[in-house]
């Protein structure tokens, strides 16, 4: 199968095609590529389970970035903390100190910063810490944030301005339910209607798809088929929207 | 540059360990740079000169005759990370699979091994299924990763660090981080002299 000299792509095999996924990596991109009097910070924001963090996970791994999780109780000592974690240098005591190793680390190496659930540090002061970080590397830094940050963020002025792409993450569409099915349900076939169904059902929501999708390919083993339309699922019931815990097998 | 086990190097890496030598001493010969890091002349060799071929490093001075040593300084500073070059320059990419899985699954936190392998592909570097399979279950009898239902749940505190354990051929799991062997299988337990 494979032509000698000629690279196969393969693309379709990984999260890329996504819209999310595509549109967060291209301005990570472009952030990358700025001139150099333009700030380098994108900010990706939406609602949750519309898949920012598959994004930020696609761009870590493609761009080997330091990615980091905000937790709740991470004040600006706890954040360096994790930061130098990741890049696996032992942080020295003093905060400021952890601030220098940081930006150096960022700097030098050239690899963005990614900032996970940035809503937790929103009402905080600790998000000046972020854009100190910026300045001291020049480094790009990818924010992801819920739905709401965009506004809150407008209270950290100088912050703000430091933004130079923001990323509204975009409702789950036919193109990409049909790409999830792929990836995780290879083995089962599913129809045009059906897909279009269940977007439909899944407010926007990629997990929410992907829960779905996992139900439709779960009868299709329990009842032996290889290709489902929505004919034969019927009347069954679809998640939709309430309680998004994630369940495992049967 | 020596294929042993990890475990069998005295818990040293020997590319991090020129790497950081080479960086505090900005301008070096291939001698300094081996009285630093007490390696053999031809592991010091090979990644000099794949440095150099990929362009981290550069000549300042040429060898003039036999014992005039060619003195080398350092050009890209990329971190603290090695650069993973081979010799002729190209990008070492042994280990990217579970590097790109160990992220992933950090990022994850609750996954199936599918999932995983989803999550860990990226078009130059695939990941198949059963490698993400056979990854998170010697994870999981390390104790990084804790099962639930089909799936896996990562725990933050697991994180020992950025780079990823590596199963070894002899069914060992080594933590590169913590520079120590976190598992390792039944059979060679029992076979361990005590």
């Amino acid at each position: 199968m494979k032509e000698k000299g000629k690279k196969t792509d393969f693309t379709a095999y990984t999260v890329a095609p996504l819209a999310n996924v595509s549109l967060c990596a291209s301005a990570v991109e472009r952030a990358m590529q700025r001139p150099g009097h333009l700030p380098g910070m994108v900010c990706m924001y939406g609602p949750a389970g519309w898949g920012k963090s598959k994004a930020a996970t696609y761009v870590s791994l493609k761009h080997r970035g330091y990615y980091i999780q905000c937790q709740e109780t991470w004040n600006g000592r706890a954040i360096l903390h994790y930061i130098l974690q990741t890049m696996g240098i032992p942080p020295k005591q003093r905060v400021w100190e952890m601030a220098e190793q940081a930006c150096e680390q960022l700097a030098k190496s050239g690899r963005p910063l990614i900032v996970d659930e940035l809503d937790k540090l929103v009402e905080k002061k600790s998000v000046e810490l972020i854009r100190d970080l910026f300045e001291g590397s020049g480094a790009v830094i990818l924010l992801i944030g819920e739905q709401g940050v965009y506004d809150k963020l407008k209270r950290w002025e100088r912050f703000h301005r430091r933004v130079l792409e923001w990323v509204q993450a975009v409702p789950v569409d036919i193109e990409d339910a049909a790409h999830l099915r792929r990836l995780y349900h290879p083995e089962v076939e599913i129809a045009q209607d059906l897909l279009e169904r269940i977007t439909e059902v899944s407010d926007g929501s990629a997990g929410r798809v992907c829960l779905n999708l996992a139900q439709v390919a779960g009868f299709a083993a329990d009842v032996g088929m290889e290709s489902v339309c929505l004919k034969d699922w019927g009347s069954r019931e679809f998640l939709v929207g309430g309680s998004r815990g994630r369940r495992y097998g049967a | 540059m020596a294929l042993k086990p990890m475990d069998k190097r005295n818990g040293f890496d020997s590319r991090q360990a020129l790497w950081a030598a080479i960086r505090r001493m900005q301008t070096f010969t291939l001698r300094t740079l081996r009285e630093e890091t007490v390696l053999r002349l031809d592991s010091v060799r090979e990644y000099v000169v794949g440095l150099e071929k990929a362009g981290f490093i550069e000549r300042t001075h040429e060898s003039k005759r036999p014992g005039d040593p060619v003195v080398w300084e350092l050009r890209k500073d990329v971190g603290v990370e090695a650069p993973r070059v081979r010799k002729d320059g190209t990008q070492v990419t042994m280990g990217d699979g579970c590097k790109n899985m160990w992220e992933a699954m950090r990022i994850l936190r609750i996954f199936t091994a599918r999932e995983l392998a989803v999550a860990a592909s990226l078009p130059e570097c695939l990941v198949k299924e059963q490698t993400a399979i056979d990854y998170t279950y010697h994870l999981c009898r390390a104790g990084y990763l804790k099962k639930s239902g089909n799936g896996y749940i990562f725990l933050p505190a697991a994180y020992t660090g950025p780079l990823a354990p590596q199963i070894q051929r002899t069914k060992r799991v080594w933590d590169p981080n913590q520079q120590k062997v976190r598992w390792r299988s039944d059979e060679e337990a029992g076979n361990d002299e005590r």
